[in-house]
């Protein structure tokens, strides 16, 4: 076979165009992978690095990391902090403040995310990041102090988890 | 040679990408994309069911203004990229040989104007001081 010679290279779409057509493509019924940016799913995700597979959102339910359109062309990937009859609080794992959408704004769900360039997905049923969420949610008293310190100390001197 | 079935070109924020129909999951963190030309021509020999480099030849020379010669080197260097890709298949497929004229082939190549090559340099060794408060 002939070497492979095609050129790889890095097309960043911005979030307001992109999105909107991910979210086409997830009521097709396809599922999407995509690359993660931001910093506000701390520690366990990470901008740039790290991957979310998506489907769209059957049910949806306290804890659970979702894609949600909280202002118009405004797409973040949130986990859900409270559900209140139509209304949904977000909180990122790496944000102290929360977000507030609907429950038709909430647009994709996370079957799993791959970590560190890994072939294997983390799904969001496994124990990995089941036992991660009890704890990290439970830790939220203390989340900006952990967050500030991963942030100083922790990065700077061993990198990322 | 022959299309496989199934890949259509389909069009996310102005980029002409190629998604497998009966694939489920649709991975934007690796896609093939397609400039306008190969687009056009990916649409055309779709329709044809098997093509030759020749097919291609003239549709490039009907659809641009351009010699034959150059138009026969992009439409070898263009299908032999199919070919490596896996979105094509058949015994014809030509060799590909851009490697060393990746520039020369103008036209046809999947040239990707907008993107933002990412410059991947190690962080350098920081002291401890450093790394704490630099």
């Amino acid at each position: 076979m002939s070497k492979t010679v095609l050129t790889t290279s890095e097309i960043q779409f911005a979030n307001a165009e992109f999105l909107p057509e991910v979210v086409k493509i997830l009521n097709e019924g396809h599922t999407v992978t995509l690359r993660l940016r931001g910093y506000s799913m701390r520690p366990f995700l990470e901008n740039d690095r790290d991957k979310a597979l998506l489907v769209k959102p059957s049910s949806i339910k306290v804890g659970d990391p979702v894609l949600a359109e909280v202002n118009p062309l405004h797409f973040v990937l949130h986990r859900i902090d409270s559900i209140e009859g139509d209304n949904v609080t977000l909180r990122g794992d790496g944000n102290l403040g929360v977000e507030h959408c609907k429950k038709e704004n909430i647009v994709g769900a996370v079957i799993g995310f791959y970590r560190k360039g890994r072939k294997e997905m983390d799904a969001t049923d496994a124990w990995k990041w089941r036992t991660y969420s009890y704890i990290w949610t439970r830790l939220l008293p203390l989340r900006r102090y952990i967050l500030g310190a991963y942030r100083r100390i922790w990065i700077p001197i061993f990198g990322t988890i | 040679m022959k299309v496989k079935n199934g890949f259509n070109l389909r069009e996310v924020c102005g980029e002409h990408i190629i998604v497998a129909e009966g694939d489920e999951n649709i991975d934007f963190s690796n896609i093939i994309s397609m400039n306008e030309s190969s687009a056009y021509l990916w649409e055309e020999v779709q329709k044809m069911g098997t093509f030759t480099v020749d097919n291609l030849v003239e549709l490039i020379c009907n659809q641009y203004e351009i010699d034959e010669a150059t138009a026969r080197k992009d439409a070898v260097a263009l299908a032999a990229q199919w070919g490596t890709a896996g979105i094509i298949e058949g015994d014809d497929i030509p060799e590909d040989q851009s490697t060393n004229e990746k520039e020369l082939t103008a036209e046809t190549k999947d040239d990707i104007k907008e993107d933002v090559l990412k410059q991947e340099s190690k962080p350098k060794k920081k002291g401890l001081f450093k790394r704490l408060f630099g």
